[in-house]
């Protein structure tokens, strides 16, 4: 009896022995394994977005709604959509990893993603999925291009002018010739440095039209739904190249543009020729929102203007805050600007009666989106936040999934 | 006793000393008496001596596995990322109202001044809201706009004040030096390593002492502020204070041992030497190892309880020896000389068993355990020689007092029920009761063991207990600030100055991201982080530029004001911080094995070489097409949860080869003495059922399997074998003799069974102490340790027996003894 537990536990001492050595082998192994693995990195500009259940509580950057849809899209190439107003989302379909900062839908299931290192996304679904249809250094090639263009029409016209010997013309055209010359040795510095300027916004006429606006002037047109995008900076007075951070319908066939130092342009025939806007501010203005006639225009440092005449007349109007103000969306009942360290102005039907609070946690919001319920979804540097009508917050666990990547 | 009975045999068979060595080396010590005496005074004295260097160690190298992997990428970088481990947090609370009035900020103003002038902070480095370091910032139309937040023209009125919070809110500062609820603020103050003053190495425990008297002590006397102090340095401090403490546990036990062994024997000299010789040994082995340079540590200082407490179990051996040749009219050096005779061999034995036991632990690759088992092991040799040879021989002066004779005599003439009784156990009508008891408890055990989790469990700074003052401390803080005290730190390598080059950044962002959606990640935060925020605040505020730019000029700019321990010096090196949740096992398993999957998809696996390459070598590697780009790897790991991460698996591979280890050794020994492959199983299998269950028990209790608890299996084992090596051994000589198997161990119990439970108390009772100690890990040794010697003797005096009934043939024993012997009967 006892001889066969001697055996027994000399057996199991031999098995424990071997897993040991078992054990051992097998982290040389793996030890092996991972000193022959083979590591590349890639461009995020080819690397799909990591699927992830986190990104609603990560950076966002835009948000906007579509028939009962919210989509919205943020960092590492975020993009989210949320059927139920904006309490459960799911991961869309990226084939990016960068920052994305805006998104538009003209209508239906055709819409259109911009962000950094020049990428444009483009889905045909409804935001479940998406495809790049550009990307930085195709809009690097396409400056160069558009530059050159640039400064052949630029000198082309000094030589008119000195043909025509008339001074102020050729004192222009040589003013014009050495902007332009500065123009393509910066976009040949692009070129060579890779794709770094970032979209800032987006938008679209109808589902072949629209424009991609970004960082140092970038100004990009489409007429064929995005299948080629030329550049169309040549049609603005954006001599220094300031950023242009929004571009947005302020009337029917009204579209303005708003950037650095008070950029203000206007077009009123859907982008084909624009104006320069008298501005009531040289500091940053980051949008535009109207109503009938009404319009507020706002920008750094709690700086918020209203025009009552279609954007002559400019006043500025005290909110009680002095948080810059980023975006803008107008709702059936309010009206709500949000911006920096959680500040939230809400206005009224009409536009006016602001009252200026701050969202507990202070984070940034980047934009807003009213739902078909009547709430609002808040997007920014903490993700997604929701408040009613009232702009109160609503207290409401917003859950994601990850989606069929 | 006639000189006829000089003719004796060993058996059974000890082969440690032949049978012929023993009296030699009896005749050499007990004729030589008065030297060996004069060369072990000399020997205490040059120990006592050593008494005197003795240190107390508070360096962190020695509780990490230094050549884990992990740390040794650690500590190729640790000189860059020193801030932060030598800092020290101090929260001042207002315990009604919030720290905008004027009051709580000239209390904060008078702290602050006062930590200023502690010795060893670096003044340089302070943090507070009164320093001028912590500023806000705006962007305006013109640019960046800011200054301090508490302003030059603060004068305490409702304006300034309002002014303040204002800053303060613009600063950033909240979750960071303001709590997130404002009802209190935080003074950081760095270390220096060196002590300004002396110019050695900075005291932590002084400068705990300090910020104790000169801050907590004074600022929260008048009940309206509160004093949280957290740090590394702090806790190392408490830490000290805590093993100071030994010292009163020490002296608890020696006199609850004093009362135990008095009891015992009714003999104040039977009393007072055992405990003399058993201080010698202590004595010895605390001075030959401060003479060897060894220092102390919070696990080497317990070394002096295990063997002063063995030191006793085998004194009172001898003593008892003593006391009975006494009784039975052998004169002082007679008693003496036969006590040593008989117990030398087992005693030896013994010791040896419990030495080679510590020795296992030498397997560990971690600093403490290692001289933990060096210091035990020398600690067991010494009590070889102070209470085998030294305490026979002074006895052998002084002799046994009449009262410990006649107690002697009376005991071994009573015949105590409960012995009786438990004789029984080796009765085939009793003995299925604790097999099956035993085979029960051992199934349930392992099941229950099944749940028994590697690492530390409990939140805070597991070292010490969740209650204490620290660990109070450390939650306020992490409930009132955006931190937590779990930090992983990987560190990102590229070739110099490439750390902030747009592919490394972008890896880096891309592993925070993929780290910020594992299970347990809080958060991360990197030179990305800064760079990514730094863009923002340069475009306006913008979020829309919260990005890592292409642009290398950007990304140059907006590091440029990154915190020193974010980037090393010749930019080879960036760090990338990782907030858990918590330090259990599973998080931090989940956490690295999550790194090292992204390493597996990312890391450059190209030669070293490449990683001390400047930008043009590399540019140049690039064209030359020896690589693809600049190359870059994650290393693990830095931040207590990377240590920690490393140390549980340390413990995970070692656990199994020290738990066989310690069991082959005792295995060995045991064989080797008895011979019989039986006898083996009934002395090792109480032992084995008591690692289940002690097993188990840490799985009730929450203690996990970490440096701590490690040691205790094999000091559990080492010195529990003890005692079935005592039984067993006279139970076989009863066995040999005749005698039933019931018969044999009756007269074992009445010969032994004493001595032996005096043991288990007596070992017990020395580790118990632990168990009020403040340092949690002592505790847990403390709970462990005192069930393992307590079940081990029950194991020994109850399972053993009832083993022996079905496994043991004494008429084999017989034949074999007769075999070798012809008809000696053994020592006993």
């Amino acid at each position: 009896m006892f001889s066969d537990l001697v055996q027994k536990s000399a057996h199991a001492l031999g098995k424990a022995l071997r897993t040991g050595f078992a054990r051992a082998g097998l982290i040389m192994l793996s030890l092996s394994l991972t000193t022959t693995a083979q590591a590349v990195w890639q461009d995020p500009l080819n690397t799909p977005a990591l699927a992830t259940e986190k990104a609603h509580e990560a950076l966002l950057l835009d948000v906007i709604r579509v028939d009962q849809r919210l989509v919205a899209v943020g960092g590492h190439g975020h993009i989210i959509y949320s059927d139920d107003q904006g309490a459960s989302w799911t991961q869309a379909s990226v084939p990016v990893s960068v920052t994305l900062t805006a998104v538009y839908f003209p209508s239906g299931d055709y819409g259109w993603a911009v962000g950094h290192d020049g990428v444009i996304l483009h889905s045909t679904d409804g935001g479940k999925t998406w495809s790049k249809q550009f990307d930085g250094y195709k809009a690097n090639e396409a400056m160069v291009e558009g530059a050159r263009a640039k400064k052949a029409k630029a000198a082309a016209r000094l030589e008119e002018a000195e043909a025509n010997g008339d001074d102020i013309a050729i004192e222009d055209a040589e003013i014009a010739l050495e902007d332009a010359t500065f123009g393509l040795e910066d976009a040949l510095y692009d070129l060579e440095t890779g794709s770094t300027k970032p979209f800032l916004d987006v938008w679209f006429y109808d589902a072949k039209r629209g424009f991609a606006v970004g960082a140092y002037g970038m100004f990009f047109h489409t007429s064929d739904g995005g299948q080629s995008w030329q550049d169309a900076s040549a049609r603005l007075n954006n001599p220094q190249r300031l950023h242009i951070n929004a571009i947005s319908l302020v009337g029917p066939q009204s579209l303005t543009v708003a950037g650095e130092m008070g950029m203000l342009l206007r077009s009123d025939d859907l982008g084909e020729t624009w104006s320069v806007q008298e501005s009531p501010y040289d500091g940053s203005l980051f949008g535009i929102v109207a109503k009938g006639d009404k319009q507020l225009l706002f920008g750094l440092r709690g700086h918020v203007y209203e025009s009552l005449d279609g954007g002559v007349v400019w006043n500025e109007i005290d909110t009680g805050s002095e948080q810059t103000v980023l975006s803008g969306v107008v709702g059936k009942e309010h009206t709500l600007l949000v911006g920096n360290a959680g500040s939230v102005v809400v206005f009224d039907q009409s536009l006016s009666q602001p009252e200026a609070t701050t969202l507990e946690g202070r984070k940034g919001y980047a934009a807003a989106a009213e739902t078909s319920d009547g709430h609002f979804v808040l997007v920014g540097e903490a993700g997604v936040m929701r408040l009613n009508a009232e702009a109160e917050l609503i207290h409401q666990t917003i859950s994601m999934a990850a989606g069929d990547l | 006793m006639s000189e006829q009975k000089h003719r004796y045999s060993s058996e059974p068979e000890h082969y440690i000393l032949s049978k012929e060595t023993e009296p030699a080396l009896e005749r050499f010590l007990f004729h030589n008496r008065g030297l060996v005496l004069l060369i072990l005074a000399a020997l205490t004295l040059l120990f006592g001596y050593g008494l005197t260097k003795v240190k107390l160690d508070s360096s962190i190298e020695k509780y990490i596995p230094l050549n884990h992997e992990y740390i040794q990428n650690y500590l190729v970088h640790k000189d860059d990322m020193k801030s932060g481990v030598a800092n020290v947090k101090i929260a001042v609370e207002a315990v009604d109202g919030d720290i905008f009035t004027k009051d709580y900020m000239e209390t904060l103003s008078k702290i602050n001044d006062e930590v200023f002038f502690v010795n060893g902070v670096d003044r340089s480095g302070m943090q507070s809201l009164w320093t001028p370091n912590t500023r806000w910032m705006e962007v305006t139309e013109e640019g960046f706009q800011g200054g301090p937040v508490i302003p030059s023209t603060y004068d305490g009125s409702p304006e300034s004040l309002e002014q303040v919070r204002q800053n303060v809110l613009k600063s950033g500062q909240v979750g960071r030096l303001v709590s997130n609820d404002f009802t209190s603020s935080i003074i950081d103050v760095p270390l220096v390593e060196k002590d300004p003053e002396t110019g050695e190495k900075l005291s932590y425990q002084q400068f705990s002492h300090d910020l104790e008297e000169k801050i907590r002590a004074k600022y929260s006397q008048d009940g309206k502020y509160r004093i949280y102090i957290t740090g590394t340095p702090k806790k190392l401090g408490d830490l000290m204070d805590g093993a100071r403490q030994i010292a009163v546990f020490f002296l608890i036990a020696m006199i609850a041992t004093a009362v135990l062994l008095y009891l015992y024997s009714r003999c104040p000299k039977g009393t007072i030497v055992p405990i003399l010789a058993s201080l010698t040994a202590v004595i010895w082995q605390l001075g030959a190892l401060a003479l060897l340079g060894y220092t102390v540590d919070l696990y080497s200082v317990l070394v002096p309880f295990l063997v002063f407490a063995i030191g006793i179990s085998h004194g009172v051996q001898i003593i008892n020896g003593i006391a009975i040749e006494a009784g039975k009219g052998a004169n002082h050096v007679q008693a003496a000389r036969k006590a040593f005779r008989g117990l030398y061999v087992p005693g030896m034995l013994a010791l040896l068993s419990d030495a080679m036991g510590f020795l296992t632990l030498l397997f560990i690759d971690i600093g403490v355990i290692q001289e933990l088992a060096m210091a035990a092991s020398i600690g067991v040799a010494m009590i070889i020689i102070t209470n085998l040879v030294l305490l026979p021989i002074v006895m052998s002066y002084i002799g046994i007092s009449q009262s410990g004779v006649a107690h002697a005599k009376k005991t071994e003439a009573a015949e105590p029920k409960l012995w009786k009784a438990m004789s029984f156990f080796a009765n085939g009508k009793v003995a299925p009761v604790p097999v099956v008891i035993a085979v029960v408890m051992a199934i349930g055990g392992y099941f229950m063991s099944q749940d028994l989790k590697i690492g530390d469990l409990d939140k805070g700074a597991p070292e010490l207990r969740a209650d204490s003052r620290y660990n109070l401390d450390n939650d306020f803080m992490v409930s009132n600030y955006s931190t937590s005290s779990d930090v992983l730190v990987v560190m990102v390598e590229s070739g110099k100055e490439q750390c902030n080059s747009y592919k490394v950044m972008d890896a880096i962002d891309r592993f925070m991201w993929y780290m910020d959606n594992v299970d347990g990640v809080q958060s991360t935060t990197s030179l990305v982080t800064v760079s990514k925020l730094v863009t923002k605040a340069m475009n306006e505020g913008n979020l829309n530029w919260s990005a890592l730019s292409r642009n290398q000029t950007i990304l140059n700019t907006s590091i440029q004001r990154a915190p020193s321990g974010l980037i090393n010096p010749d930019c080879s090196m960036t760090p990338v911080i990782i907030y858990l949740n918590d330090h259990k096992a599973e998080t931090l398993e989940t956490a690295v094995a999550a790194v090292e999957e992204f390493k597996s998809q990312y890391d450059d696996n190209v030669d070293e070489k490449y990683f001390s390459y400047t930008i043009a070598e590399t540019q140049e590697a690039i064209e030359n097409g020896e690589i693809d780009s600049v190359p870059v790897r994650f290393q693990l790991a830095s931040g207590n949860a990377g240590i920690e991460a490393a140390t549980n698996q340390v413990i995970a591979d070692a656990q199994d080869t020290m738990l066989i280890f310690v069991y082959v050794v005792v295995f060995v020994l045991c064989f080797m003495t008895f011979r019989s492959f039986t006898a083996v199983a009934c002395i090792l299998l109480p032992l084995a059922l008591t690692s289940v269950l002690s097993q188990a028990l840490m799985t009730y209790l929450g203690i996990g399997v970490k440096v701590a608890t490690l040691p205790v299996i094999a000091l559990g084992v080492g010195i529990g074998v003890d005692y079935g090596i005592y039984i067993y051994s006279r139970l076989e000589v009863m066995l040999i003799a005749g005698k039933s198997m019931q018969e044999a161990f009756l007269e074992t119990l009445k010969s032994t069974g004493k001595a032996v439970s005096f043991t288990g108390v007596t070992l017990a009772l020395g580790v118990a102490t632990w168990i009020l100690s403040p340092i949690k890990f002592q505790a847990d040794m403390g709970i462990l340790l005192t069930f393992m010697f307590l079940w081990n003797m029950l194991g020994a005096l109850i399972l053993l027996p009832a083993l022996a009934h079905y496994l043991l043939r004494p008429e084999k024993i017989i034949a074999r003894h007769k075999k070798r012997h012809g008809d000696i009967p053994p020592a006993g």
